[in-house]
C-alpha cells in the first residue's frame, strides 16, 4: 500500500492531518500538468486548489470508492476542472506568475516554454490535447491514460493518432527552435 | 526526419524545458486553510467569526448597559416612595 492509499485511508477514518501528506506528495505534479495545458502556474494552482478540496469533500464523505489508484482519481479530477478552465477563462497569455523562490534562468524558460505548449496545444481539440499531453509530456502510458479518462486504451491511441494528424495538417508541429538552428547552419 | 518525429522532438523539449514548473511555496498552506474553511460546519464557522462579530457589538452592548444603568438610577427613587407608601399602609391596617 502506497503512502498516497494509506493517507487516503487515514483521513477516511477522520484523521484530517493526513490531508497535508496527500498534498504534499502531490501537488507538484499536479499543478505541474495543469500549467502544462493551461499554460500558466496561477490558474493552475487554482484548479488543482479547486481539485482537492472535491478529492477532500470526497474521501470525507465516503464517496472515494477505491477502485482506481489515488494518484490516478486525482489525476482525473485535476484534468476535468482544467478543461473546465479552459473552457470558462479567457487565455491570461500577460499574466505574471514568475515565483521569486525559482532559479530566474529556469523559470523564465519555463514561463516561454508554458505559453507555447498551451499555445501549440490549443490547435487540438480538448480530448486529443489531454491524451497527447499525458502520453508525450507527462509520460504516462496508454493503460493509465485510460483510466484516468476513462475510456479504453484503443480509444486513447485513437485520439494521439488524430492529435498528431491534426498538428501535422495544421503545418504548425515544427519546432520553431529547430527552424532557426536550421537556419543559421544553412 | 518525419513529421511524427518532429511533433515528439518538440514535446520532448517543452517538457524538458518546464520540468522544473512547481506550486508556490505557500501552495499546501492555502490549499489546507481552503480544504478546512469548507468543510467546516456551520455551527464551527459561526463560532469561529463569533469573537470578531462579539467585538462588533460592544458599543451597543455598552450604551444599552449604560441606559440600563441610568433608567435603575431614575427609577430608584419611585421604587422607595412605593415600598413606603406600601409599608405605611400596612401599619395603618395593622
Amino acid at each position: 500500500v502506497s503512502t498516497l492509499e494509506e493517507a487516503a485511508a487515514r483521513l477516511r477514518r477522520g484523521e484530517s492531518a493526513a490531508f497535508q501528506a496527500l498534498v504534499d506528495a502531490t501537488s507538484e505534479k499536479l499543478v505541474r500538468l495543469a500549467a502544462r495545458m493551461l499554460g500558466n502556474v496561477a490558474d493552475a494552482e487554482d484548479v488543482v486548489q479547486e481539485a482537492y478540496v472535491k478529492a477532500y469533500t470526497a474521501l470525507v464523505d465516503g464517496r472515494f470508492d477505491g477502485r482506481s489508484r489515488v494518484e490516478t482519481w486525482l489525476y482525473r479530477i485535476v484534468v476535468n476542472g482544467t478543461l473546465d478552465a479552459k473552457r470558462k477563462r479567457e487565455r491570461t497569455a500577460t499574466r505574471e506568475f514568475l515565483d521569486a523562490g525559482w532559479d530566474g534562468a529556469a523559470s523564465a524558460e519555463a514561463v516561454v516554454a508554458l505559453r507555447e505548449l498551451a499555445g501549440w496545444l490549443d490547435l487540438l481539440p480538448d480530448e486529443q490535447q489531454t491524451v497527447l499531453v499525458l502520453k508525450a509530456v507527462e509520460g504516462m502510458s496508454s493503460a493509465e491514460i485510460a483510466i484516468v479518462l476513462d475510456i479504453s486504451e484503443g480509444a486513447v491511441e485513437q485520439r494521439l493518432v488524430r492529435a498528431r494528424t491534426t498538428l501535422r495538417d495544421m503545418r504548425d508541429y515544427r519546432d520553431p527552435h529547430d527552424q532557426r538552428d536550421k537556419e543559421k547552419e544553412s | 526526419v518525419n513529421d511524427n518525429e518532429d511533433i515528439d522532438a518538440r514535446l520532448a523539449r517543452l517538457r524538458h524545458a518546464t520540468r522544473k514548473v512547481r506550486p508556490r511555496r505557500d501552495f499546501t498552506q492555502r490549499v489546507l486553510a481552503v480544504t478546512v474553511s469548507v468543510n467546516e460546519p456551520p455551527i464551527a464557522v459561526f463560532l469561529q467569526d463569533l469573537p470578531r462579530i462579539a467585538r462588533r457589538l460592544v458599543p451597543l452592548a455598552a450604551l444599552v448597559a449604560a441606559l440600563g444603568i441610568a433608567w435603575g438610577f431614575t427609577n430608584d427613587d419611585a421604587v422607595d416612595e412605593a415600598l413606603a407608601g406600601s409599608y405605611s399602609a400596612t401599619e395603618l391596617e395593622w
